[in-house]
């Protein structure tokens, strides 16, 4: 009885084994690529074991000279669209958060003649192709003079990042009684009040995963930068910027893969249990 | 009284949120408006077109293979992600150690950026050099064309689709497990049934609102997905991997025809609301069935 | 009487040469600042260095925007088309420049050139290059594009020719000669592959892109008697690429990729190219001459296969008289939304002026210079024939004779050859060739 019971667990943990392994390897590869010189990322068989070297990374932050001298003086300084990334999909996350969560919760409370229309029209937003958008805003973007601007950025990154706060607020809000509301407004308290006060502490174990969920949408986004920004670039663009042989290219672009990968890793370990429930919340109900 | 003006006045708080997607609305129609004219960038005047764009696509072989390339890209993937995510999630909620040790891990392809995923799996696609024709060296089988060939492109994207995606599935459902009447999966097995019975009567009923749940999400982006085949092959090779988001790229950034452009992603918004719509409703259904 | 005229006419002549040599007022635009916008590229590279020289010659400040490559041409067609006005001077080339200049989106530069006030008196415009000044003038006509014409459209920035670069290590340790015809080749891979089976004996590019179609296959399909569009009466009446010419170039050239590429060629681009060349994965390119110049340079860190290029012209058509190369010219335009349209012509004097050219080209970055002075200069002389070179000097001199633009200037350039780069792909991949070509024909001839 014990051995039967020892060895379907075995195969159990095989099986996962074999799982962690695919989901892990391409990008410990990756990271293993980054830390090669150009000569040992084209070697066949592929190399496991080998020196590591900082330089590519070096190159990327501009601290050393790029590459063959015949390339020059590439500047890449990663550093700016690494900041640009941050500043855009933080401020877009902030912005959706200050006008989201009033909409969320008057979606969830109020009852008023197009609140349904208004709900769906709200999440139909994630059905339109984000390029068809990219062009007419091209247009717009330059008779309002805010093409590559963080204000522009951070205004057409509410495509991604509003519609998800609003349903996921409502969502939450929904999950909440509203005895504790009505107390407070038997009381004379005003709706600012209850928000701040009441729902807000409430919601913000779901929020900070749903905040998070958000960011993590706005800062995988390479279209919107594509198109309507140059200096203002984040870093999935920047990436491209790394496709040149001027700087050894294999493993310096590994370099800027990682990097662009860890931030989001580093939130996920940060933010684990809270970016589980605002992914399940939001979606089982 | 007081109340009812409270009421009234704190609706007006939805207004900022409505206004910022109003103008993405508004930004939406005059795309769909561009499809209806000739506009060509460079060309100096723009004139409406009624149908003529549509017509042009109607008439197009391109166009009917990209929309096959899309609906079978999106279709694929979604199932094989569906399948896996609910192995996936059964083989991480059993008790076993690795399974409680390595379930951080399930994250980690969805919160990569696209992009990066494309050109990381690019590289080690490599048919001569790169990491996933060695492997499979090691057990003999021949270098595998990945992206690099007509007849093997779609399959490894969407291989590369898959590998990013079912984890969001199997996060979706591993909740949707959690909450399995316990008690009635041990009556069933007390009944006599078998673990396989148990699994196919009792938990599949209860997993699919959550599968058809997360299908909707996927579908949409599936539709839509541009970065991944952007950062892989830009719809090559020979038009294999050309699907609409590509397909009105290259049309409007690259052979300046933007009113065939919007014509294409407004087909594709079609397509989407749609697939997404069919969805909802076999989630509606299985919804009442669990309930 | 006579001798007394003589010599006032003579003091009135000096008096007035001097006056209008001297006095090019360099600084009547200072304290402007204007925006440049270009490719990662060392040409840009060469300008950006010497960009002090440029705010202290004038005082006018550069901001310049670098993009990658796989952005920069999209992004271009953007900003110019849509008269944004962001970029007051912008690199680009011959052909996307016949698709933006239709709608007056770039300025004629004629009027500059012939404004004695505007352009400096040593620029000397007629030194560059005939081939190079003649791609970039034509005429607006409509909504047409007509070639021969009067508009000046942009100012060649730096150009490339394309030969054929070997590895003269690889090639040299079989005894292999380079080939000379497009079937040689193809047999001279397969021999390479016999005895040096570890690497691809060619790097070609293969991306769904005009970048792919204008290096190689123009070349070598116009010694095969191939166009791109047959004229009737000046006028564009037919695309030539499905006639009985093509069919045989595109068998000859498809049987060679099938044969010698690399097996990622439908996604390689000309940095894969520039990669494999350099580090021996590959033991030829046809393709841009300048490549094989910067990858034989010195370079300190030893990274460098410096001496192991060597040139030769594109291979032909078997049987043919002549090669034949195609021209891909990096320009400088002004958009025409540019406010700053006086600051950014002083710019590209400036950039395209016989002293920076021969500078550009001294550090070895602006290469190929499009003035004939810089190439009997001795100093560029000296140093383009250097060992590590090889028979670089003398082989651009050799291809550049029958140098020139493959490609009949016309709007909707970028559509039509997009799809020739396509249907590369599709005969490369077993389509075809006379279905594919009839394919492709058939939808460029439709928009004609």
């Amino acid at each position: 009885m014990k051995f039967n019971f020892n060895l379907k667990n075995f195969f159990l943990n095989l099986l996962i084994l074999f799982a962690a392994f695919i989901i892990i390897f391409p990008i410990f590869w990756i990271f293993l690529m980054s830390l090669k010189s150009s000569a040992q990322v084209m070697e066949w068989p592929p190399v496991f074991i080998f020196e590591p070297t900082l330089d590519n990374y070096k190159v990327l932050f501009d601290m050393s000279k790029a590459g063959s001298s015949n390339y020059g003086t590439i500047k890449i300084n990663f550093l700016e669209p690494i900041l640009n990334s941050v500043i855009i999909s933080g401020g877009a996350v902030v912005v959706s958060l200050i006008i989201g969560i009033p909409a969320g919760y008057i979606l969830a409370r109020s009852n008023f003649k197009f609140k349904e229309d208004i709900g769906f029209f709200i999440l139909g937003f994630r059905f339109a192709p984000l390029i068809l958008v990219i062009i007419p805003m091209f247009y717009f973007f330059t008779i309002l003079g805010i093409k590559d601007t963080y204000f522009g950025m951070i205004w057409v990154y509410q495509v991604i990042t509003l519609p998800m706060i609003i349903w996921l607020t409502r969502v939450y809000v929904e999950d909440i009684p509203i005895e504790l509301e009505e107390a407070a407004f038997v009381e004379g308290a005003n709706v600012f009040h209850v928000i701040l006060k009441i729902i807000l502490p409430l919601l913000r174990p779901g929020l900070v995963g749903a905040s998070l969920l958000v960011f993590l949408l706005a800062w995988h986004n390479f279209a919107l930068g594509l198109l309507l920004a140059s200096k203002k670039a984040p870093v999935t663009v920047a990436l491209l910027k790394l496709l040149n042989p001027g700087i050894n290219f294999y493993p310096v672009m590994a370099c800027g893969l990682v990097i662009s990968m860890i931030v989001p890793i580093l939130l996920i370990f940060l933010g684990q249990k809270h970016f589980v429930k605002g992914l399940t919340f939001g979606a089982v109900k | 009284m007081y109340q009812s003006r409270e009421k009234s006045l704190k609706n007006y708080l939805i207004l900022p949120s409505v206004l910022v997607l109003l103008c993405f609305l508004f930004v939406f129609f005059y795309g769909v408006y561009l499809s209806f004219t000739d506009l060509k960038l460079g060309k100096p005047t723009v004139n409406f077109a009624g149908f003529k764009n549509y017509i042009y696509l109607w008439k197009n072989p391109l166009f009917w293979k990209s929309t096959k390339l899309t609906i079978y890209f999106t279709l694929v993937s979604v199932v094989i992600q569906a399948f896996l995510g609910v192995l996936l999630a059964k083989l991480f909620s059993t008790k076993v150690i690795l399974a409680k040790v390595f379930r951080p891990i399930i994250l980690l392809p969805l919160v990569l950026p696209p992009m990066s995923v494309a050109l990381m799996w690019t590289t080690m696609m490599n048919p001569e050099r790169g990491v996933l024709n060695y492997f499979l060296s090691l057990f003999s089988i021949e270098p595998f064309m990945w992206i690099s060939q007509y007849s093997t492109a779609m399959l490894s994207i969407i291989f590369i689709d898959v590998w990013t995606y079912t984890p969001f599935f199997t996060l979706i459902i591993y909740a949707g497990i959690l909450g399995v009447n316990q008690e009635m999966k041990e009556a069933a097995q007390e009944a006599g049934a078998s673990a396989w019975t148990t699994f196919w009567k009792i938990e599949l009923p209860f997993m699919m609102p959550y599968v058809l749940i997360a299908a909707v999400f996927r579908i949409i982006e599936s539709f839509n997905q541009f970065d991944i085949f952007i950062g892989t092959t830009g719809g090559g090779p020979a038009k294999a991997t050309t699907v609409y988001s590509i397909y009105a790229y290259i049309q409007s950034f690259q052979n300046l025809n933007f009113g065939r452009g919007t014509a294409i992603l407004f087909v594709n918004w079609w397509l989407v609301l749609i697939g997404a719509l069919i969805t909802m409703k076999l989630y509606q259904m299985a919804r009442k069935r669990v309930s | 009487m006579k001798k007394i005229k003589i010599f006032f006419s003579a003091i009135l002549f000096s008096i007035i040469s001097t006056l209008a040599l001297a006095d090019f007022d360099w600084k009547k635009y200072a304290g402007e600042k204007i925006v440049f916008a270009y490719d990662i590229h060392p040409y840009v590279d060469a300008l950006v260095e010497k960009l002090p020289e440029f705010e202290a010659l004038t005082g006018i400040k550069v901001d310049a925007q670098i993009f990658p490559d796989d952005v920069y041409w999209n992004k271009l067609n953007l900003e110019i088309t849509t008269d944004s006005g962001a970029w007051d001077v912008a690199g680009t080339g011959v052909q996307p420049t016949w698709d933006t200049s239709v709608g007056n989106h770039n300025v004629d530069l004629s009027k500059f050139l012939n404004d004695p006030s505007m352009t400096s008196p040593d620029y000397n415009y007629n030194d560059i290059y005939p081939s190079l000044r003649s791609a970039m003038t034509w005429d607006v006509k409509g909504e047409e594009v007509v070639g021969n014409g009067k508009g000046v459209w942009g100012l060649p920035h730096s150009f490339e020719n394309m030969n054929l670069m070997y590895r003269n290590d690889i090639l040299g340790k079989h005894n292999i000669k380079p080939p000379k015809t497009l079937p040689e080749l193809t047999a001279t891979c397969k021999k390479l592959k016999q005895v040096e089976p570890g690497i691809t004996p060619m790097a070609l590019r293969g991306v769904n892109f005009w970048s792919s179609v204008h290096t190689a296959p123009a070349s070598i399909a116009k010694s095969y008697g191939v166009v791109d569009y047959v004229m009737k009466d000046g006028k564009i009446s037919d695309t030539g690429l499905d006639s009985k010419a093509s069919i045989k170039f595109h068998k000859d050239y498809v049987a060679m990729v099938q044969e010698c590429a690399a097996k990622s060629w439908p996604n390689d681009n000309w940095y894969q190219v520039v990669d494999a060349l350099t580090s021996g994965n590959a033991a030829m390119a046809v393709d841009a001459n300048m490549f094989g110049f910067w990858n034989n340079i010195k370079d300190p860190d030893g990274k460098n296969p410096s001496g192991k290029i060597s040139f030769a012209p594109p291979p032909t058509a078997p049987g043919a008289k002549n090669f034949e190369s195609n021209i891909w010219i990096w320009c400088i335009t002004m958009p025409s939304a540019s406010k700053k349209q006086g600051p950014a012509w002083y710019f590209m004097q400036w950039a395209t002026s016989q002293k920076m050219v021969l500078d550009g080209a001294m550090m070895g970055k602006m290469v190929n210079p499009i003035r004939k002075s810089t190439w009997e200069s001795d100093d560029w002389k000296k140093y383009a024939n250097q060992p590590e070179f090889n028979n670089y000097y003398d082989t651009f001199m050799e291809v550049q004779d029958r140098a020139a633009l493959f490609f009949t200037p016309r709007y909707g350039f970028g559509e039509a050859m997009n799809a020739w780069s396509v249907a590369m792909q599709e005969m490369v991949n077993g389509r075809p060739v006379e279905e594919t070509l009839k394919e492709l024909a058939g939808s460029i001839r439709a928009g004609i």
